[in-house]
């Protein structure tokens, strides 16, 4: 069980992802109670009324009456920053967490490389990142059969894949930060995922916010379609950018730079 | 002969923004031996140790382990290195065992008989979670964790904080074991009756510059030593005495045909002059690792311990 650092990360966070894996499942499944009310709200009449700034952050509302708009919009859209919290949060601990703490330096003092140790812990983010997106994409799905509405489980994937890619890029910024050893790295990942979301919500209003929004992985992710066309492949080329980046920057530094030893 | 080192810093230096936290330190730890590194706080010794395990950059100069640069070879001279930091982080949501067990397989040496061994002499149960060990018991985890790979070098930074003295002498008896066998240890504390206990050699540190490396032969033939001595014509004595020795003595008593006084360095001309009269009694103290250590650090300041300052703050209310 704890034959190396990515088996002991995930033995040690195991009851931190389980409760993460509950909360995304139970939040996405509940969400999915209010579609019928919603697809009946989000009608022509309203979306007309609406102002420019809020439909833009809408998307376009007829998607809002259909199960897969919905899905998209609300479920991956809104919700996915309950997955790139995770992230970042699980990002921050697991680099720049165990040097304030002290238990990094004890890991290093054994005949491990500090490359092995930083890559362990990025294959360790992914794969409990991936048990959040597997419960996000779950709820989702219980709850569209339990409203009577069917959609096909093989619809999900691209949506999921490209949850999964968004939030590893927010957590491979994390690592990034931690790896550079630069303090506060969580928060300032975690303010730059809220400029990112909220420049994406926007991006619809004017070109300069959407030339700000590719700035960050949100930029590229459109999640209003993952349900209807499935995943653009250059927008996932980006995404899988904005994960080797940071990885390879933070990844350099780390091996190289001092270590906080007191 | 041949000497073996098993360490060897030449001209380290290190800096942090514009302060300096080692400035050319050079010393040698034979194999075999047990070497003491002292200094108080902020004196450069973490800082030493941490470049010696390859934690941070020496800004220049070069250490050697094993004969190989710990620049260059870090993660392979680890294999062989034990490396008990102070204070050492453990995690809290693992039993003993389970965190034992997971540094032995990140050594790749895990050897379930010799750490059941360590726990029954260090009295320690490893069924237990760590984050409900005490202090002491939780340095008896990171001092397992340290041992169990047999290491031939041992680095360890206040090793026997918060034991009590029963698990410090068994810990001492196995660093003595394990010198037996062939392990150099270098061990830097605050506890100096305990470096006394064990080291043959010490290296002093101050400011972050290397200030004195002595032999316990050494310490002990330089140190101040007190001086009683009990004879005839002592005024005599006492005159011919301090015509020696000079700035080296330092009469506290002189009564009747007794004299106490106390004399740094060689005594052997002592015994020259002691040929010439008529002596009753005769007795030696040598000065002890803490008053030498005290000797090499009186200008700088020995930082208080929280009993000490107790007590001052108690006189300080009183008045």
């Amino acid at each position: 069980m704890l034959n190396n650092a990515l088996c002991k990360i995930l033995f040690e966070k195991r009851w931190m992802i389980f409760w993460w894996f509950i909360a995304a499942a139970s939040v996405t499944f509940m969400m999915m109670q209010l579609f019928p009310t919603m697809s009946d709200l989000f009608d022509v009449t309203i979306t007309e009324e609406m102002p420019a700034a809020m439909q833009a952050m809408f998307g376009d509302m007829d998607t809002l009456t259909t199960i897969e708009g919905y899905v998209g919009v609300q479920i991956f859209g809104d919700l996915a920053i309950i997955v790139v919290i995770f992230a970042v949060v699980f990002g921050g601990a697991i680099i720049a967490g165990e040097e304030k703490s002290g238990v990094l330096l004890t890991q290093l003092a054994r005949p491990i490389k500090r490359h092995s140790i930083f890559f362990q812990k990025f294959i360790a983010l992914t794969l409990a990142i991936l048990v959040i997106v597997i419960g996000f994409t779950v709820g989702t799905f219980l709850g569209a059969i339990t409203i009577g509405d069917s959609v096909s489980l093989s619809k999900f994937w691209q949506p999921a894949l490209a949850l999964f890619l968004l939030a590893t890029g927010f957590g491979a910024i994390t690592m990034m930060f931690g790896g550079l050893g630069i303090k506060g790295g969580g928060l300032i990942t975690g303010f730059y995922a809220v400029v990112g979301y909220l420049l994406a919500s926007m991006r619809d209003l004017s070109d300069t916010v959407s030339t700000l929004a590719h700035g960050t992985p949100f930029g590229f992710y459109s999640s209003q379609t993952f349900m209807t066309d499935g995943l653009d492949p250059s927008s996932t080329l980006w995404l899988i950018g904005f994960i080797i980046l940071p990885i390879l920057v933070g990844l350099i530094i780390f091996t190289k730079r001092d270590l906080r030893t007191t | 002969m041949l000497i073996m080192r098993t360490i060897r810093a030449q001209k380290l230096t290190k800096t942090f923004g514009k302060v300096k936290a080692l400035t050319d330190v050079s010393f040698e730890v034979k194999t075999g031996s047990i070497t003491g590194f002292l200094g108080p706080n902020g004196a450069g010794k973490s800082t030493t140790m941490s470049i010696l395990l390859g934690f941070i950059n020496a800004t220049s100069g070069e250490a050697h382990i094993f004969g190989r640069p710990v620049s260059i070879n870090s993660t392979s001279i680890r294999r062989r290195i034990g490396f008990l930091a102070n204070n050492m982080a453990l995690d809290n949501t693992l039993t003993a065992a389970q965190e034992i067990k997971y540094f032995g397989k990140l050594a790749d040496n895990y050897d379930e008989t010799y750490v059941k061994e360590l726990a029954e002499r260090l009295s320690l149960d490893l069924t237990r979670k760590i984050g409900s060990l005490s202090t002491g018991n939780r340095q008896k985890v990171a001092l397992i964790t340290t041992l169990m790979h047999r290491p031939k070098l041992l680095i360890l930074d206040e090793p026997t904080t918060g034991l009590d003295p029963i698990v410090r002498a068994e810990f001492h008896k196995i660093i003595l074991e394990m010198q037996d066998a062939g392990t150099t240890v270098f061990i830097s504390s605050h506890i100096l009756s305990e470096i006394e206990e064990l080291c043959d050699e010490f290296i002093f540190i101050k400011n972050g510059r290397i200030i004195a490396t002595k032999t316990r032969d050494e310490l002990t033939n330089q140190s101040q030593k007190k001086i009683t001595i009990e004879a005839k014509y002592i005024d005599k004595f006492a005159t011919e005495c301090q015509r020696t020795f000079e700035d080296d003595i330092q009469l506290i008593n002189k009564d009747g045909g007794v004299v106490t006084f106390t004399l740094t360095g060689d005594v052997q001309p002592l015994f020259k002059i002691l040929t010439k009269y008529k002596v009753t009694n005769i007795s030696i103290e040598s000065a002890s690792l803490e008053e030498s250590f005290m000797e090499y650090y009186r200008d700088v300041g020995i930082p208080q311990t929280p009993a000490t300052q107790t007590k001052k703050r108690k006189k300080k209310d009183a008045k």
